[in-house]
């Protein structure tokens, strides 16, 4: 049983308007969605469904500062989806450079110590590093100080295991007689990359790229509730916090819901790319 | 014969003694270096800070509180592990450790049971849905942040009952966990299990009349036990339970190690944080030492089988 | 003596409903041992699955019936569920898989493989365990010393002979053969066909599928050939391999070296087609070189051209 066609056509169509909305946001949040400043009474219901109150004019009522709900919650994402793309932009290269050398090298002991490396960073909880990383820095420590070494650490963890895949699929490719043949015939190694290996790497880095973006979302949420978030940042994590204190309002846990929602919108975003590229190639044993 | 079994006897031993070596190093390690960075964050800071404008004075070196920890935790004959600023930690530990090892091994054990058994349906009786899960169930919930869940589910408790008790909320936490975990095990299982399926030997055992329950448990399991790298996930996935742990005792108030594990972390109570990373190792330990016999006990020859996995 | 493997009309289809085996028809009594042969790819490994009702994923059986009779019954196996099926797999029917090295579970030793099957028919299976792996041709000191190996310390020719005596241990009427010489030395490859001459003077039934057509012309009764997934030929083997009557099994055993003869052997022309659906008429037409106009268009039936001979060509006669 098929989707029709033109169905399928309408979904995608919707899924690269709502995904250019997205971008949109992230880059011009207070453009888009306004800026959050205090205006009103904490907790207004939004005025989808309380229109006719008077003097009620924010769309999904104001935040537990009196803000606008909608405009924390634009800025909430521009900067939780911010992160999450630098984040995983770094990943990517590290991820491409370990990978290439782990998969390249003949030293077994470069080798062996990558993946020991590998199983050290399985073994560690990476909250736990996290929370110490974050607490134990002085209060007067620049913001920029605390969180950068904070995605630092996200970055380290997440680089062994996507190494690992890229340097099988490296060691598979170099095995190949092409990659031989090209290289007799005096090609650079550069160009071998590039028009060789590079081709067989597509698949797995969009995947590690769609399994590594939401490990970004997923600590900088996580890490607001236990009290330990980025500096100084407004994330989607501490809307989720703040709305949780105050569960006991109907217009916290609506926002809430919503909140839940823009951060699985924001962490599925590269599987909806994909989707629609119809690049998939999930493998179950690369967790 | 004798000889060749007491070879392979003294291997699997060697490999026992080098995991256990490691470990203990890996995790005396692991202590000091958490107690360490522990100790650099000041345990009255807060306070301090709160009363006046002048910057606290440095933290107690670490050294000496360092020293002082092992020789009383020792001294004592591991009856008693220092204090932290909210009393003994022996005390602490053993007011929330019931709490931690309920809520991670019984969602442990039954998301990687629940996914064994998944699979295996999967593989069997609804093979239609098999892929589904593989392609689109699975990488969607690999997605999903923990906290959302473990949320979620406790919006959907307070919705139903307003005033959960403590069992009532340990147990929807345990659930909120097992559904957590639960695609992912169940895809590395299924992984598993279809590779070895398509094996040979699979299907001479089916012509030889082979009662099926059999074929799983002798044929199919073992072999995707020792080849799947299911075993080495499953010990592992022991960290990834940690912070879902610390969630599901913040969110459903369980009061539990993790949670105070974090909170020594965030105050600077390196006792308490050098115990919980303590127990953390021990339970790894243990989890790495059953699989390695388990191993050992299925493939003594030690040598890699399924060349093309 | 009666019929104890019954084939009518077997075919099976591939994925997009391509014919693999198309009407195969054959029977066997106790006692007798048909070899089939035929160049790859022409579907003797899908023949031996379909029987035993293991087609890998993709591939289904779209008409016919396998009978099997033992002591009370004559059964459709094909008819039966898998439970029915598990009563016959295994005591009546033994089985031996081409794919040597992974036929055999990687963790268990060879003893416990074969004793696994010998069990099932209780009694003394251990006795029956050590009997058969030395009726497979395994010397004593494999017994001893390598028995409780698992298959990643033994040959090729050790698991071969594992495997055989796996499918022999519960002394079945019928035995499935799948190449049971292609990994063998010449000497152990005589010791698997006394084995094999052995079983049938015990009443057994065999079916030997290879591409050793020496070994066919040893111990077999009867031949089948086999091309693009039908049967050209069939007969008895002293004539059948002295006297072919069909092209292509002329063309097969003109490539059969000779080791009194240094030159090289003519080999057939052309490549077998992919999908037999694909050549209207004759099968065989594209490569044959007694083609005629009729063998384009219509497609040759197996017909008995003398006593107890069948023949798939137009121009076959008697
Ligand atoms: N699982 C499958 N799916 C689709 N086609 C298949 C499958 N298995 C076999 N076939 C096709 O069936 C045909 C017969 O294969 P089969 O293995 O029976 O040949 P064979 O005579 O045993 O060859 P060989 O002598 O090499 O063992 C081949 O053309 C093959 O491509
Ligand atoms: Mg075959």
């Amino acid at each position: 049983m098929q989707t029709p066609r033109h169905r399928r056509d309408w979904k995608s169509a919707g899924a690269w308007l709502l995904l250019g909305f997205t971008a949109a946001v992230v880059l011009a949040p207070h453009r888009l969605t306004g800026v959050p400043e205090r205006q009103a009474q904490s907790f207004m219901p939004p005025s989808l469904y309380h229109s006719s109150t008077a003097g009620n004019e924010y769309l999904l009522g104001t935040d537990y500062l009196g803000r606008s709900f909608l405009a924390v919650l634009g800025v909430a994402v521009s900067a939780t989806a911010q992160v999450a793309l630098g984040g995983t932009a770094a990943v990517l290269l590290g991820v491409l450079v370990v990978g290439t050398i782990h998969g390249s090298t003949q030293s077994r002991l470069l080798r062996s110590a990558l993946s020991m490396g590998n199983l050290g960073v399985m073994a560690v909880p990476e909250a736990a590093v996290l929370i110490t990383i974050a607490a134990i820095w002085p209060r007067t420590a620049t913001t920029w100080h605390v969180n950068a070494s904070m995605i630092s650490v996200l970055v380290f963890f997440a680089i062994p295991p996507g190494a690992r895949l890229i340097a099988e699929r490296i060691r598979a490719v170099n095995k190949s007689g092409y990659v031989t043949a090209s290289r007799e015939c005096g090609a650079t190694s550069l160009y071998t990359f590039w028009y060789d290996v590079w081709p067989h790497l597509t698949e797995d880095v969009a995947w590690i790229a769609a399994s590594v973006l939401p490990r970004f979302v997923a600590a900088e949420v996580g890490l607001a509730y236990l009290g330990v978030e980025y500096r100084e940042f407004e994330g989607l994590g501490r809307i989720i916090a703040k709305s949780f204190n105050n569960l006991i309002d109907s217009t916290a846990r609506f926002q809430m819901l919503v909140t839940i929602a823009a951060i699985l919108w924001v962490a599925l975003i590269p599987q909806v790319v994909l989707h629609l590229r119809s690049m998939r190639a999930w493998k179950a044993e690369s967790i | 014969m004798t000889k060749s079994v007491r070879g392979k006897l003294m291997r699997g031993l060697k490999r026992f003694a080098t995991s256990i070596l490691v470990l203990m190093v890996f995790g005396a390690s692991a202590v000091t270096l958490s107690f360490y960075i522990v100790s650099l964050t000041d345990e009255q800071a807060d306070d301090r800070l709160r009363m006046s404008d002048i910057p606290p004075p440095p933290p107690k070196p670490f050294a000496s509180r360092y020293t002082l920890w092992v020789k009383t935790v020792i001294g004592s004959g591991l009856t008693d592990f220092g204090s932290s600023h909210t009393g003994p930690v022996k005390n602490v530990i053993a007011n929330r450790l019931p709490v931690t090892a309920t809520v991670g091994l019984l969602s442990w054990t039954l998301a990687w049971g629940l996914g064994l058994a998944l699979a295996v349906s999967l593989a069997t009786h609804w093979s239609e849905w098999a892929e589904f899960h593989q392609k689109r169930i699975y990488p969607i919930a690999h997605a999903v942040p923990s906290l959302v869940v473990v949320i979620l589910f406790y919006l959907l408790l307070i919705q139903f009952n307003p005033r959960p008790d403590h069992f009532l909320r340990a147990s929807v936490g345990i659930a909120s966990l097992v559904v957590l975990m639960l695609p992912a095990t169940t895809a590395l299982w299924l992984n598993g299990i279809q590779r070895i399926m398509q094996q040979e030997y699979i299907r001479v055992a089916r012509a030889r009349g082979i009662a099926p329950i059999a074929v799983w448990w002798r044929h199919v399991l073992p072999n995707v036990v020792v080849s799947s790298g299911v075993l080495t996930q499953a010990v592992f996935s022991l960290a990834g339970l940690i912070v879902g742990s610390a969630f599901v005792e913040g969110v459903f108030r369980l009061g539990g190690v993790a949670e105070a594990f974090i909170e020594a972390a965030t105050r600077g109570q390196a006792e308490l944080a050098g115990v919980a990373t303590l127990l953390y190792f021990l339970v790894l330990s243990t989890g790495v030492l059953l699989a390695e016999g388990l191993a050992i006990y299925l493939n003594p020859d030690g040598d890699h089988v399924h060349a093309d996995s | 003596m009666s019929e104890i493997l019954k084939l009518r009309n077997l075919s099976v289809c591939g994925p997009g409903s391509a014919e693999i085996i198309s009407g195969i028809n054959l029977s066997l009594r106790s006692g007798e041992i048909l070899g089939i042969v035929g160049e790859t790819g022409s579907g003797k490994t899908t023949l031996i699955n379909s029987i035993l009702g293991l087609l890998p994923n993709g591939l289904r059986v779209v008409s016919g019936s396998v009978h099997v009779t033992d002591d009370e019954q004559t059964v459709d196996l094909l008819k039966l569920n898998g439970e029915q099926c598990r009563r016959y797999l295994g005591l009546q029917i033994g089985y031996v898989p081409q794919d040597v090295r992974s036929g055999l579970n990687p963790l268990m030793t060879a003893r416990d493989s074969v004793e696994e099957g010998a069990r099932r028919k209780g009694g003394r299976y251990q006795e029956r365990t050590e009997s058969a792996l030395r009726r497979a041709g395994l010397p004593e000191d494999f017994l001893k010393l390598d028995a409780d190996r698992r298959p990643g310390g033994l040959s090729g020719g050790q698991c071969q002979r594992v495997l055989i005596a796996q499918a022999i241990v519960n002394k079945p009427r019928v035995l499935l053969l799948d190449e049971p010489t292609a990994s063998l030395d010449p000497l152990a490859r005589h010791a698997v066909l006394d084995t094999v001459r052995g079983l049938a003077s015990e009443h057994c039934a065999i079916l030997l599928v290879t591409h050793d057509i020496a070994a066919v012309a040893e111990v077999g009764n009867f031949v089948a050939v086999m091309y693009c997934g039908r049967i050209v030929e069939i007969g008895r083997s002293d004539e059948l391999l002295t006297n072919p009557k069909h092209p292509y099994t002329r063309a097969l055993l003109e490539c059969v070296p000779r080791i009194d003869q240094r030159m090289l052997m003519k080999a057939i022309p052309g490549e077998a087609p992919t999908l037999a659906s694909d050549v209207p008429g004759c099968k065989f037409h594209p490569r044959c070189a007694f083609c005629e106009e009729q063998c384009h268009s219509e497609e040759p039936v197996l017909r008995e051209i003398s006593n107890g001979r069948y023949v798939a060509c137009h121009l076959a006669e008697g």
